[in-house]
């Protein structure tokens, strides 16, 4: 399809991979051509930095083959992917190495030119690189015109694409025109755009040779949409044909009115294929429609029944409210017209005019002019500011201070507050909920009263859970509430508050934790951080005994390997003497002497001997002692010691008497081995990994273990213990506790029987929130942690820690993405709700653990409220894990909820009805056999809408069937026999280890180092600009240069590669004198290749000689490799020497070299 | 000589371009596109170097600033590119620059040889200077 029409759209519903599909067509691209260029560009930060992970996921996923074209012989893509920010970036990629896939988002074409200094800057940053080009801008003042001209300059900067990826393209609706946004100018004259609006020079030219677009949501309710973003990305003139037949349409058609619905349906069928997913459910197949629960009437607590208000004062503050907009909008100025979702009076009452003007500026997030002046998001749905802003703000403003100086209260918010009703129930069920609403305060708001929902409930549950500490817990409410009065809710803990702490352990494990708790709810401020002084908080017990790597508790989450390759013995000491046939008092001393070689390995405390290090310094020499033995019992504890223990080597030392006994060590009893001692809690929260490979099973039992210990530290699970913890101690006085072995173990039992308790119920608790990560741990490590599988063992607490630590009940976002938060959301347990504006409205997968989405504030296009509510209904989504394949029936509240809250008394209604209108007509668009009626303005004229029959939107409830799913006779054809390319990897990495065996015999290396069969490295020893050879003498004063020699793939070709580079070190080229030196040496050595990479960190630049050789079977000779190494060897080292005066430690160099 | 002559016929054979001997030197003129690119392969030392010309010196040595500037650039371009050199000849002309031992080279990499060359210095020379010269 795009090699005969240049354009296809992919416009699989949300959730089903057109990410992944555009990676395939990439794939492919570079299949049967592998210098061809490619360009993403991704709506925004979030999914820009997504491309470049799933770009790198799935070449070395999914990509099987390392071709040399897609894939590298190190498993990522041959060409990188280079994110661009700004067009400053794009620039400097394209001169630097225009031959990677750029990664931009539409932001990146934002530009604000209305003020004089920013058009110079982008003038200066053009020119800093091709000053030829920065001509186009020279005494250009003309806003409009500098864009168009700016986009001269890009279009010269960029290279002719072979295909231009646009992820969610239908943001390019408003196409290309007099009025249309910078972003949407700028793009479509940097493509080259046939009718720029002013002379181009000649250079200028169309740039996207093939366009692949991708959305969900391609047009709203017109085809004319998808002709407006095919004219931005240059395309309007294209003709579709099928395979090339003589039938051909035009896309320009599309914007023809007189042509019927089903004809312009024909031409866009001609380039776009849409996917509609379907559960399998009772045996019948269940489109979304069908398997999601629409709440329309505007209620929450009975299925589409409206909001009940049965106060009397919210009923009044309602009215007056109405009176006040009705009023309003009922003047000359508004026509009794307002935007679609942009009213204050249904979303908050809160002040935030230029709030959001200042959050973004201050992240720096914002170019356009227009962007940072609304209150609302998705401002491009109006030009209008007062309609930005809100038309009824500062009415609704004045209401509310009014109503708070006269009751000292706030103004009641009927709709917030069913609301917050409504999700507060999460924090008894753990049932997720994404909230969107369209004006900024509301984030705000929501979350605040959440929080107060929160507070309560906790302080509840912290009663019932120690009824004999009651009147304590109430008296820690008390100086909580104080300290939010004193502090201001919100306001940021004091660093320095804490100096009365006084019993802080300063040996953390983990250097993650650096959480500085908060004071928005009782969570933050009593389990995170530094906790409350002289009370034995949530957050002092997480840091002084469980994260401390001394105490008795240090070892809670620890497994006993020793004990469980024996078949965990009664005595485990006994056992393991038997096993090794000795008898215990030698063994004890075999044990001491290698566990204190290992201890002082592993830390310089000298006294004190912190518990975590000794019980390791057991394990791992009992495990030494084991892995000498034969048979599966050995190679098993050999596979524990490399895998957990870093392939620690038994060394033995002399132990002093003090060091603690093996006890301390073995057989010790934890959190972790006591839940192996209750088989049905076991598979529930810790389930036995069956793999055929032990390694395989150990890394994914410890994987496990490392998150079920993070989470139970670190999140809702934590509430559990702690009480169990307080529960036990009987006192929230500080330093009560004594610090025997057994209250470690006694606290392992009493809250595995309070896990046991919760297995039967059906509340939110530590059993849950665990047991659903348990169940679905391959899927959370897959959205959230893919470096897991591979990363070493070692490092997996604080890879959990980092996403897991700063855990809130309610989250709120606007104005930028908190990644840590979306990780959280897509885990059980904080946050429980997530109330966000249109930030996480594309790009983010929220699916795997949540089912609610309410739109509080309702997007006026169906593709926004769409994209919403897909951001919980994707592959793999906790509904569709649940119903996919189900034999019965679900009940309704197991299906995706939709919430459209709305009161029905007011002119809300109006608003809700339009726009549920118009997804029935997006939905009938998009699909077969259905009728379409009507065309729609984002504008509601309130007099003309109450004059329509207020009847209800109705739902479509048939199967939906995709209107662009016909395949036709793309799919006809054979692969033919190039459709694997699959270079001689094997043979070739053979032939280098030849060649490096003998480089090896001939010349003279140290600390010689396969660090792969791809990979070699060693250091050369340098005499008089010649390389030591071993049959010569070994003079005195000759150097060492260090140097790899490594196998890769051509970026433009797929030809294999040796490349030799010896590392120089750090060089200030900024400086005229050093680069004058290196340019002089450069020539000196007869054109040597001089690498130069900037390093960000030191504002200097990692100089190298790198040069490389064709690696041919037959063609390349021993004598090419060693001649260059020689050269680049004798190169590096002779600059090394005249610049930099040194002769760098061989450690250093390999490093750097690595 | 003979032997170069003959691998550079046949690459210019199968690139469809011009080839034309001298006394030290060969050069090839190598259609890209609307663009095009010559190349100069010449023996030095035991190996074969092919050079193609990015920029005159009268576009390098203009600014002490502006040259330092293009330095920079090609020492960077050089880490992430593969092949050719980025260097200034001894006449302060950006040059591309590859070399290769004369006794191992068969027509095969003189050939991918000659079209990463032309690529990489038509494509530099276009960005820096809009031109097409070389």
């Amino acid at each position: 399809m795009l090699a005969a029409n240049h354009v296809a759209y992919i416009a699989d519903e949300v959730g089903m991979g057109k990410t992944y599909v555009a990676l395939g067509v990439l794939g492919l691209l570079r299949h049967v051509d592998s210098q061809a260029r490619a360009m993403i560009i991704a709506p925004r930060e979030n999914i820009q930095r997504k491309w470049v992970k799933e770009l790198s996921n799935f070449v070395r996923v999914n990509w099987r083959v390392e071709d040399n074209r897609f894939k590298n012989l190190h498993g990522a893509p041959v060409r990188p992917p280079v994110v661009c920010d700004r067009l400053h970036d794009l620039a400097f990629a394209m001169f630097r190495h225009e031959d990677c896939d750029p990664v931009l988002r539409m932001t990146t074409f934002s530009v604000a030119v209305k003020d004089a200094d920013r058009r110079k800057r982008y003038a200066r940053e053009i020119r800093e690189y091709a000053p030829w080009l920065a001509d186009q801008l020279r005494g250009v003042r003309r806003p409009e015109e500098f864009i168009t001209r700016l986009g001269f300059a890009i279009n010269g900067l960029l290279p002719e694409l072979d295909l231009l990826i646009i992820d969610e393209a239908h943001n390019l609706r408003h196409g290309f025109g007099p009025r249309v946004s910078n972003r949407n100018r700028l793009l479509a004259v940097a493509l080259g755009h046939a009718d720029p609006g002013i002379e181009p020079p000649d250079w200028y030219r169309p740039k996207a040779r093939r366009v692949l677009m991708l959305s969900a949501t391609p047009f709203e309710c017109d085809y004319a949409d998808i002709y407006h973003q095919l004219d931005v990305l240059g395309q309007r003139r294209c003709r579709l044909s099928i395979n090339e037949s003589p039938d051909v349409l035009a896309a320009r058609d599309l914007i023809d009115g007189d042509l019927s619905e089903a004809d312009r349906q024909a031409i866009v069928q001609r380039f776009m294929l849409r996917r509609v997913g379907h559960l399998n459910i009772a045996g019948e197949p269940h489109s979304k429609n069908m398997y999601r629960r629409e709440w329309r009437r505007g209620g929450y607590s009975a299925h589409d029944q409206p909001m009940a208000l049965t106060d009397e004062r919210q009923r009044l503050v309602v009215a007056l409210i109405q009176k006040k907009v009705t009023e309003l909008l009922g003047e000359e100025r508004f026509k009794n017209c307002f935007q679609i979702g942009m009213l204050s009076s249904f979303e908050s009452f809160l002040e935030s005019l230029g709030r959001r003007a200042q959050k973004a500026k201050t992240n720096g997030q914002v170019e356009d002019d227009d962007e940072a002046t609304s209150a609302f998001d998705l401002h491009e749905q109006t030009d209008d500011q007062r309609e930005r802003q809100g038309v009824d703000t500062s009415h609704v403003e004045a209401v509310a201070a009014s109503y708070r100086d006269r009751f000292n209260e706030s103004l009641p918010h009927p709709k917030l507050d069913a609301t917050c009703s409504a999700l507060s129930d999460a924090f008894v069920t753990g049932e997720k909920a994404l909230v969107f609403v369209r004006r900024v305060a509301t984030v705000d708001e929501l979350k605040a009263k959440l929080d107060r929902r929160f507070d309560a409930w906790i302080h509840d549950r912290m009663r019932a859970a120690l009824p004999s500490l009651a009147e304590d817990v109430d008296r820690l409410f008390d100086r909580y509430r104080r300290e939010q009065r004193r502090r201001g809710v919100g306001d940021e803990i004091e660093s320095s508050a804490h100096d009365e702490l006084d019993d802080v352990v300063e040996d953390l494990r983990h250097e993650a934790y650096d959480d500085e708790g908060g004071i928005d709810t009782f969570f933050a401020w009593f389990f995170r951080g530094k906790g409350p002084s002289k009370v034995l908080s949530g957050a002092a017990m997480q840091k002084n005994r469980f994260a401390s790597a001394s105490t008795v508790y240090s070892t809670f989450f620890e497994d006993d390997f020793v004990a469980g390759l024996l078949g965990h013995p009664r005595n485990v000491l006994r056992a393991l003497a038997e096993r090794l046939d000795s008898d215990e008092a030698s063994l004890v001393e075999r044990l001491r002497r290698i566990a204190f070689a290992y201890y002082e390995q592993r830390t310089r405390q000298k006294e004190g001997y912190p518990r975590l290090y000794v019980y390791e310094a057991y394990q791992v020499a009992a495990l030494a002692l084991l892995a000498r033995l034969r048979g599966d019992l050995a190679e098993h504890a050999a596979v524990i010691i490399d895998e957990r223990f870093d392939g620690w080597g038994a060394n033995e030392a002399e132990p002093p008497a003090r060091f603690p006994a093996p006890s301390a060590g073995l057989g010790i009893r934890t959190f972790v081995t006591e839940l192996q001692r209750r088989p049905r809690l076991r598979e529930a929260l810790w389930p036995e990994e069956t793999r055929s490979s032990f390694r395989d099973a150990f890394r994914r039992r410890e994987q496990r273990r490392e998150l079920l210990s993070a989470m139970c530290r670190l999140g809702a699970s934590y509430i559990d213990l702690y009480l169990t913890a307080i529960g036990q101690i009987g006192s929230f006085e500080s330093g009560r506790q004594a610090d025997s072995d057994h209250v470690s173990a006694q606290l392992a039992g009493r809250f595995l029987d309070r896990l046991e308790e919760q297995r039967g119920i059906s509340t939110f608790g530590a059993y849950a929130e665990l047991g659903a990560a348990a169940s679905a741990f391959d899927t959370i490590v897959a959205v959230n942690f893919p470096d897991v599988p591979e990363a070493p063992l070692n490092e997996l607490p604080d890879l959990f820690a980092r996403t897991l630590q700063h855990q809130l009940p309610v989250a709120g976002m606007s104005g930028g993405v908190n990644k840590r938060v979306v990780q959280q959301f897509r885990m059980p347990g904080f946050p429980l709700v997530l109330v966000t504006t249109d930030v996480l409205q594309e790009g983010e997968d929220l699916h795997t653990f949540c089912r609610r989405v309410i739109h509080y504030g309702i997007a006026w296009t169906p593709s926004s409220v769409e994209q919403r509510t897909g951001r919980v209904d994707r592959i793999g989504s906790l509904v569709q894990r649940e119903l996919e394949g189900r034999p019965s029936r679900p009940d309704d509240d197991e299906l995706i909820q939709v919430y459209y809250p709305h009161l029905t008394d007011t002119i809300e209604v109006l608003q809700v009805r339009r726009v549920l209108e118009r997804i029935n007509k997006f939905l009938r668009l998009s699909h077969r056999d259905v009728k379409v009626t009507r065309s729609y303005d984002s504008r509601l004229n309130v007099s003309t809408e109450v004059l329509r029959e207020l009847t209800e939107i109705p739902r479509i409830t048939e199967l939906l069937q995709s209107a662009f799913d016909d395949t036709g006779s793309w799919l006809d054809g054979d692969l033919g026999a190039d459709a694997v390319y699959e270079p001689p990897v094997g043979a070739l990495e053979g032939k280098l280890g030849e060649i490096w065996t003998q480089v090896a015999a001939e010349l003279m290396l140290q600390n010689v180092r396969r660090r792969s069969a791809r990979l070699l490295q060693a250091s050369a020893l340098v005499h008089d600009r010649t390389l030591v050879r071993t049959d010569a003498q070994l003079p005195d004063d000759c150097r060492q240069q260090a140097f790899t020699l490594k196998m890769r793939s051509q970026v433009l070709g797929d030809e294999t590669l040796v490349r030799c580079a010896s590392p120089v070190g750090r060089l200030d080229l900024r400086d005229a004198n050093v680069l004058d030196q290196l340019y002089d040496l450069q020539r000196d050595l007869g054109d040597v290749r001089v690498c130069a990479r900037h390093d960000a960190r030191g504002q200097q630049y990692i100089v190298s000689v790198e040069e490389e050789r064709l690696f041919h079977l037959s063609a390349t000779q021993t004598s090419e490799i060693r001649q260059l190494i020689e050269r680049t060897v004798v190169a590096a080292d002779v600059i090394e020497q005249e610049m930099l005066a040194v002769d760098a430690p061989v450690a250093a160099i390999m490093e750097a070299s690595a | 000589m003979k032997r170069i002559h003959h691998m550079l016929e046949s690459v210019a054979q199968s690139l469809n371009c011009e080839c034309q001997h001298f006394q030290h030197h060969s050069r090839l003129s190598v259609g890209h596109g609307t663009r095009h690119q010559d190349i100069e392969v010449r023996v030095v030392d035991d190996d074969y170097e092919l050079t193609s010309v990015v920029l005159p010196t009268s576009d390098v040595t203009a600014t002490a600033d502006g040259w330092r500037g293009l330095a920079r650039l090609a020492w960077q371009r050089n880490a992430d590119s593969d092949i050719v050199t980025f260097t200034f000849d001894d006449r302060d002309r950006l040059v591309g620059r590859v070399r290769h031992p004369a006794t191992t080279m068969d027509i095969e990499e003189m050939s991918l040889y000659v079209q990463s060359l032309v690529r990489e210095c038509d494509r530099f020379e276009y960005l820096l200077s809009g031109l097409d010269r070389y």
